[in-house]
């Protein structure tokens, strides 16, 4: 199964975010997305998502016309907001924020819903005790967790994740970043990865694409875009992930 | 010895602590309690029978007997204060959560459903608001026919638009909230989204506002009762009394004053509960010139 999208051009009133933007996602792949602020990363996201309406004829699923709607699709393409924080709801605990999908999408009893809860927690590296807290009570990363988890839950085909590793320390994102492997492979998902972090990117994408001006400008396996990257915002990504990696290393 | 001092001196304390910035809250609290009280037991507490009739007595200062005195029919004023206690605070209530029950479906029906539900609902609302809102109830229970049930439908009917106005626009901030679009991503129902997600948020300070307007309700609930078109006699009810009483004004004063206080300290209980859970839920710090 694979998601395409063809020729999607979104504008905000007068303002053209992204235009004729084509790009596919697999099944047990990780693509990853960069540009710069303001580039239209996160708007082509939701698009894909359906947060915000794409045009007709610009989604396909196996060939096949895909209209995104949050509530009905979640399990096709779901996406996992930038601030999770937000994304959260204040009024339940870790628990009945993963076990949310299960109920809702997943039809699964309570006793069964509870223990595949606390099975995410654990796959997450989420200490037991944070179930019964709520996102208030856990520092960001630990949020950033419960939402990859809830993501988890729902199961769907294809996972957008909006800069996920932002609010993590240099652990945890470690930890995040070999997680997402492993769910990419035992769950077969197909995932995007929209990050600033290139080092991040070269570990877990196999191949990346680069937005500039709301346009993919380039899109290579990865090895090949560290290699040889063609367009001039490229090459600035990768000197200056170079440069900081360096500087790490002294 | 000096233990027993540090303790005393640490719950002085804390109680100052505890009644700082709150001492009106507490205060409106206080009366407001003792309304629920006499609401609850009012009958069993009154030292006479509400509607006992005593002609021998009409109008009679206060005594052991009758502790307000009584009025023209010699009936025990504070009984019948302390038994209407329920009917005019019911009846307060009653109205309330008729309102909240209009306001709130078409406030969020509204806010979600958006196009031209929102537009007609909204117009709706706005043609109601058009009137004002005391005129309109009394249209509405000159159609009914002078009754309690009357006022309390009157009242709610001229009342839910503001409310509606403010679900809609408190449930369109609330649904815009990211963990809302997170959850229909989940596959949460709308109505279990807004069981879940919105609801919480829109009921605290809806319940403030409402408090606020319990207030008001009960003022032109016991102002329809004054006008004659709320309560019927013999019913123990603040306004009907103030009706009632109102030719014998001149002769025994205390008759009209006794019920219009009790209808004061109601109001201001109300007000300064409402303004008390207002302050709590607010945290901003007000502007300072």
């Amino acid at each position: 199964m694979t998601l395409q999208i063809r020729n999607l051009s979104i504008a905000y009133g007068q303002t053209q975010v992204i235009s004729q933007i084509n790009l596919t996602l697999h099944p047990s792949r990780t693509t990853g997305l960069i540009g710069r602020s303001g580039c239209g990363k996160s708007t082509l996201a939701k698009a894909m998502t359906g947060i915000i309406q794409a045009p007709q004829d610009t989604l396909f699923l196996n060939d096949e016309h895909f209209l995104p709607n949050p509530a009905q699709t979640g399990n096709t393409v779901h996406y996992m907001w930038q601030d999770p924080m937000a994304s959260l709801s204040p009024f339940l605990n870790a628990l009945d924020l993963i076990s949310e999908p299960l109920k809702a999408i997943h039809k699964m009893p309570k006793k069964a819903r509870q223990q595949r809860a606390h099975e995410l927690l654990n796959m997450v590296e989420l200490d037991p005790t944070c179930a019964a807290k709520r996102p208030h009570q856990l520092s960001g990363g630990q949020c950033q967790r419960i939402a990859l988890a809830r993501a988890l839950a729902v199961k769907p085909q294809f996972l957008v994740l909006d800069e996920p590793l932002s609010a993590l320390d240099l652990v945890t994102q470690e930890q995040v970043t070999s997680l997402l492997r492993k769910v990419r492979t035992e769950m077969h998902m197909g995932i995007l990865i929209i990050s600033h972090d290139l080092q991040t990117l070269a570990k877990l994408a196999d191949d990346i694409a680069v937005m500039d001006g709301g346009r993919i400008v380039e899109h290579k396996k990865t090895q090949e875009f560290f290699a040889a990257p063609k367009f001039p915002v490229s090459q600035r990504f990768v000197e200056i992930s170079k440069y900081s990696h360096m500087e790490h290393s002294n | 010895m000096a233990y027993v001092d540090t303790t005393s001196s640490l719950l002085i304390s804390r109680g100052t602590k505890l009644i700082k910035g709150r001492t009106s809250f507490l205060l409106g609290g206080f009366f407001l309690s003792v309304f629920i009280v006499l609401a609850i037991g009012g009958e069993a507490l009154a030292p006479n029978s509400p509607n006992q009739i005593d002609l021998l007595h009409r109008l009679s200062a206060p005594s052991l007997t009758y502790p307000l005195g009584t009025d023209h029919l010699g009936r025990c004023i504070l009984s019948r204060l302390m038994v209407g206690t329920s009917l005019s605070l019911g009846t307060a209530l009653a109205t309330a959560g008729l309102i909240l029950a209009i306001a709130l479906p078409v406030g969020l029906l509204a806010a979600l459903c958006k196009g031209w539900v929102d537009a007609v609902l909204m117009r709706v609302a706005d043609i109601f608001l058009a009137f004002p809102m005391l005129v309109f109830a009394l249209a509405i229970i000159g159609y009914l026919g002078a009754s309690l049930t009357s006022a309390v439908v009157g009242v709610a009917l001229a009342w839910w638009p503001s409310l509606a106005r403010l679900v809609r626009t408190l449930t369109l901030d609330a649904a815009s909230k990211q963990y809302v679009l997170a959850s229909r991503q989940c596959g949460l129902k709308p109505l279990t989204i807004i069981r879940r997600h919105i609801l919480p948020q829109i009921l605290p300070p809806l319940l403030v506002v409402l408090s606020l307007e319990m207030a008001g309700l009960l003022l032109v609930l016991s102002s329809l009762s004054f006008l004659g078109l709320g309560a019927q006699p013999p019913a123990a009810e603040w306004g009907a009394m103030l009706n009632e009483a109102r030719p014998f004004f001149a002769e025994r004063p205390s008759v009209v004053l006794a019920p219009g206080l009790v209808i004061t300290l109601a109001v201001l209980s109300f007000n300064l509960v409402g303004e008390g859970i207002r302050n709590q839920l607010d945290k901003r710090k007000p502007y300072q010139w």
